[in-house]
């Protein structure tokens, strides 16, 4: 055996794996009609499931932000097992409880503004941040000042508002407000519909002078469980005239884990139900030219092929187009969420957003519901496809190639 | 015919090869995509979120009832109540969406946090 052969008989034995992926890559180009009709249905298949996880991932994300830059206890009354507006003269007890560094009331209500429904919500304009100006569009509210409002980017163009121009709220009758500000459509998907008011027009707003619809309560680190302890005695000692409902950043964030763990679970497991439905339309698919395939597997038997090697050259088609189908899906879902910002899809996530969302759709992909989509795939194409070879396969070739 | 000697052939078909470079390709920046760190919450949903006082934890505007918007503004969905008392939930605030608050307790109950880990007891 001459230097060549020896080499090339060595790269047999090295390289079967190889030789059997490009033996699929063959297949695939040869059976072009079959593989992009399987790549079309893996796609159609796993791009809406990556897509709604990506927005879950980013809504969740946002969310979680919400609690982490929030106060650290929210305290507002209960009425008939519901939140009810609590007294301002229990700002200054909360105040005072030792850890406290600051009580902050707001208002939250709803109301119509230029027909449409929008978030109102009040605070005092000393508690704005420093950095408020970069998320506005104009200015921040001035304090001490009246009727100055800041509006979301959604309500704005609803109602063809801009800086300087001013508006009544129906329910506010005689009130008028001056638009100051725009909030950016970026800053937050809560933000679409706010109208951001000082916590005095707020509650004048909603006839509700002298109440909050909570108070908010920022505390020193490491003061948590006092601050807890003292607001249980407090509810001692106002049993009868108050319930309080206190909730602290603790107790939110396991809201937020358990509500999207439970329900992005329930998702995937409805969404694996429409996998398992869709395997008998792969089946049907991947069967498309099974004639053909079977002659072609009658060949490769006839000419020395064992079954396992038929059937790992089946398995490597099945990896390649289940690869590429989730890729594309991936692809795909991203080109829709950040490129069309979720068109026709993200209202059934978040819902009552119409057909185009007014703010940027939070998305986040993420590694695990990808190597899901492509565990799926994988499982879709070989369920396939594996089974049907492993019959060809086993019956003699004469009898296959018939 | 397929040939057993595989690797013995003359170097891959333009197709074939160009079908390899293209699935190396998406693979490569599918995984460079997913892989890659998830990006730093932007800073003007930061400044927001320290405007508003913390407000929105839920995939909905609250267009019916506040649960589906931020649990802690409303700890049940208040379409229990209306137009049927005890009847179904209609809310379109929830459905369809990929999360949901599961209601959280109140009135009867106190917030007691032990170790630094907060649950809420029965007050009786």
């Amino acid at each position: 055996m001459d230097n060549r052969q020896s080499s090339i008989v060595n790269s047999q034995k090295m390289h079967p794996h190889w030789n059997l992926l490009r033996f699929a890559v063959d297949q695939i180009l040869r059976n072009r009609l079959r593989s992009m009709v399987v790549a079309a249905a893996l796609v159609a298949i796993l791009t809406p499931f990556l897509t709604a996880m990506a927005i879950s991932e980013g809504v969740r994300a946002e969310s979680a932000l919400a609690v982490h830059e929030g106060a650290d206890f929210y305290v507002a009354s209960d009425q008939f097992g519901k939140n009810a507006p609590i007294p301002l003269r229990y700002l200054e007890e909360f105040a005072r409880i030792p850890g406290v560094e600051r009580a902050v009331p707001r208002v939250v209500g709803r109301a119509y503004v230029n027909e449409r429904l929008a978030v109102i919500v009040g605070l005092p304009p000393a508690s704005i941040p420093p950095g408020a100006g970069s998320i506005l569009k104009g200015r921040p509210l001035r304090d001490g000042a009246r009727n100055e409002a800041l509006i979301g980017a959604a309500l704005a163009r609803h109602g063809g508002l801009q800086v300087g121009h001013a508006f009544q709220i129906p329910i506010a009758e005689g009130k008028t407000f001056e638009v100051v500000g725009l909030f950016q459509p970026t800053v937050s998907i809560w933000g679409a519909d706010l109208l951001y008011l000082s916590f005095a027009d707020a509650a004048e707003v909603f006839g509700m002078e002298g109440q909050a619809s909570e108070i908010l309560l920022y505390i020193k680190p490491g003061y948590e469980e006092q601050v807890a302890f003292s607001l249980d005695l407090l509810q001692m000692v106002e049993r009868g005239r108050i319930f309080l409902r206190t909730q602290n950043k603790d107790l939110v964030r396991q809201y937020l884990n358990r509500g999207f763990t439970l329900k992005a679970g329930i998702f995937t497991a409805l969404y694996a139900v429409a996998f398992a439905l869709a395997i008998p339309a792969l089946l049907v698919v991947s069967g498309f030219g099974m004639s053909e395939r079977r002659r072609e597997i009658g060949v490769l038997k006839a000419t020395g092929w064992h079954t396992e090697e038929v059937l790992e050259g089946v398995f490597w088609e099945s990896l390649l187009q289940a690869a590429a189908g989730a890729a594309l899906a991936l692809l795909l879902a991203m080109a829709w969420i950040y490129a069309f910002n979720g068109a026709l899809v993200a209202q059934f996530f978040i819902p009552e957003i119409g057909l185009l969302a007014p703010f940027p759709v939070p998305a986040r992909f993420l590694p695990i519901p990808f190597l899901l989509c492509l565990l799926f795939a994988l499982s879709l194409t070989l369920v396939g496809s594996l089974y049907t070879a492993w019959r060809a396969a086993a019956v003699p070739p004469v009898e296959a190639m018939r | 015919m397929v040939s057993r000697n595989l690797f013995a052939m003359k170097s891959l078909q333009p197709a074939a090869r160009f079908l390899i470079g293209w699935a190396v390709l998406v693979m490569t920046a599918t995984l460079a995509l997913v892989l890659s760190p998830a990006p730093e919450t932007a800073e003007p949903a930061r400044v927001f979120q320290q405007m508003v006082g913390g407000l929105g934890m839920g995939a909905a505007l609250p267009r019916w009832e506040y649960a589906s918007y931020d649990p802690r503004l409303e700890a049940v969905c208040t379409t229990l109540e209306f137009p049927i008392p005890g009847g179904y939930c209609y809310s379109p605030d929830h459905a369809a969406s990929v999360f949901h608050h599961a209601e959280s307790p109140q009135s009867l109950y106190r917030l007691v946090i032990v170790n630094g880990q907060s649950s809420i007891v029965n007050r009786q």
